[in-house]
């Protein structure tokens, strides 16, 4: 599987239907929510991608983000942090761009369709700041990891590109804190700076582990 | 060819009849509406949510009526596109029935159309599929999804099927019930009789581990980038 490279609209590497890419908050407050996600991805037999997957390579934020977009067929978009934070109020404006350059890429030619999803917590006033999304369904969440599992496992199981289920969200959340253990272990071993392959092989193994996957 | 009589009941109470939540595609509009009427002339109690009104309470309202349904109905037509609408309808009805494995989901299948994965992997025993080939199948569909199974003989009246134990004999074109000999025994149904049942076949295990082995060759292959660069 190749990784995807280029510049953007040229030579990028055809979707793989088989991949998700994360648009989330990767803050300390959010890293719970970002386990669970992952694991359940995973567990849902697709390929979970992320800005962070390369890690420190030597490329700008924006390429990695539109290799990684423009590489999956599908992308999570969590606007929860979209809100004024700090003393000034500022919110961040990372996650809508990036859901942006999703959409955009979804009205590319036929064959390269992109398909995403807005996940927000209940209550979230994103349709007031962000009035365009006002006629799509999002993904609500009550803020806690385990009710945003059911939420994208129903989302990622009714995609086209998806295998049958076997697992349930009851099942992958009572499997969920021994990933986040993995993880812990995996940030001690790496001083924090856990490799995205390894968080991948981590989500794999403990859903082995657990029963979860073949 | 012979028709099977539906089984005359008693005057039933509303609540005894299933609540069915009705998911199609807009393109299938016309095939939902008789499939409508048919269940309610059959005393269902039938949600549609092309009728809800479309304002921010819209998908809460969408997923209570799935929730409290007895029976998803997905009529499938092919379509080069997907109705998203129809996709938030699947995804209501798959965390339904994820929270009660009780919760039926009947796929209903128009002309080459197949069985959803995520129904497949839902389904249980028992479980099963209807395959229309045209309008003058709705009225028998309706039958079925009401009484949630194949008619049966018992006699000269049709009830409900055992259809627990006989879905792994029945088939797409035909049913294969055992037919063994008794008045309360299952009769098998004659040539042409509800061949629009089909059970639901379980997951093949294989395409599941192919796609969890190119997870770990990602993983791999993007471990060896991080290690070379």
């Amino acid at each position: 599987m190749p990784a995807s490279s280029g510049n953007p609209g040229r030579g990028r590497a055809v979707p793989d239907p088989r991949k998700v890419f994360l648009n989330c908050p990767f803050d300390e407050d959010y890293s719970s929510t970002l386990d669970a996600l992952v694991f359940a991805t995973v567990c849902c037999g697709f390929i979970p991608c992320s800005a962070l997957e390369s890690g420190t390579v030597a490329r700008s934020r924006m390429d990695r983000i539109l290799d990684g977009l423009s590489g999956a067929k599908y992308s999570l978009h969590d606007l929860s942090r979209c809100r004024g934070e700090g003393e000034e109020g500022l919110a961040r404006f990372n996650m809508p761009l990036e859901l942006g350059i999703a959409m955009a890429l979804r009205h590319q030619s036929a064959g390269r369709n992109h398909d995403w999803a807005v996940l927000v917590p209940e209550g979230h006033l994103y349709a007031r700041f962000v009035s365009d999304l006002a006629g799509y369904d999002p993904l609500r969440y009550d803020g806690r990891p385990e009710s945003a599992i059911p939420k994208l496992m129903g989302w990622l199981t009714t995609r086209p590109d998806a295998v049958a289920p076997t697992v349930s969200p009851r099942e992958v959340r009572e499997v969920l804190p021994h990933f986040y253990r993995h993880h812990r272990d995996l940030e001690e071993d790496w001083e924090g700076a856990v490799p995205w392959d390894r968080l991948i092989e981590g989500a794999l193994s403990v859903a082995r582990g657990g029963g979860l996957i073949d | 060819m012979a028709t099977i009589r539906a089984e005359k009941r008693p005057e039933s109470r509303p609540e005894s009849r299933p609540k069915v939540f009705l998911s199609y595609a807009r393109q299938d509009r016309r095939i939902a509406e008789r499939l409508r009427t048919s269940l309610e002339r059959l005393g269902c109690a039938v949600a549609d949510p092309t009728r809800f009104d479309s304002d921010e309470s819209f998908g809460s309202r969408m997923e209570e009526a799935v929730r409290s349904s007895d029976r998803v109905v997905l009529l499938l037509g092919k379509h080069r596109r997907r109705d998203p609408f129809q996709e938030s309808e699947w995804q209501a009805a798959l965390e339904a029935k994820w929270e009660d494995a009780d919760k039926r989901m009947i796929p209903v299948l128009l002309g080459d159309a197949e069985v959803p994965s995520f129904v497949r992997g839902t389904a249980v025993a028992g479980d099963f599929g209807l395959h229309l080939s045209g309008l003058k199948d709705i009225e028998r569909a309706a039958e079925v999804i009401v009484q949630g199974g194949r008619p049966v003989r018992r006699g000269g009246d049709v009830g409900r099927s055992g259809s627990d134990t006989d879905s792994g004999r029945t088939s797409k074109t035909g049913l294969g019930g055992t037919g063994a000999g008794g008045k309360t025994d299952k009769a098998a149904p004659r040539p042409g009789e509800n061949e629009m049942e089909f059970p639901i076949e379980p997951v093949e295990p294989e395409e599941r581990r192919k796609r969890f082995a190119a997870i770990e060759r990602f993983a791999e292959e993007l471990a060896e980038e991080r290690e070379a660069s």
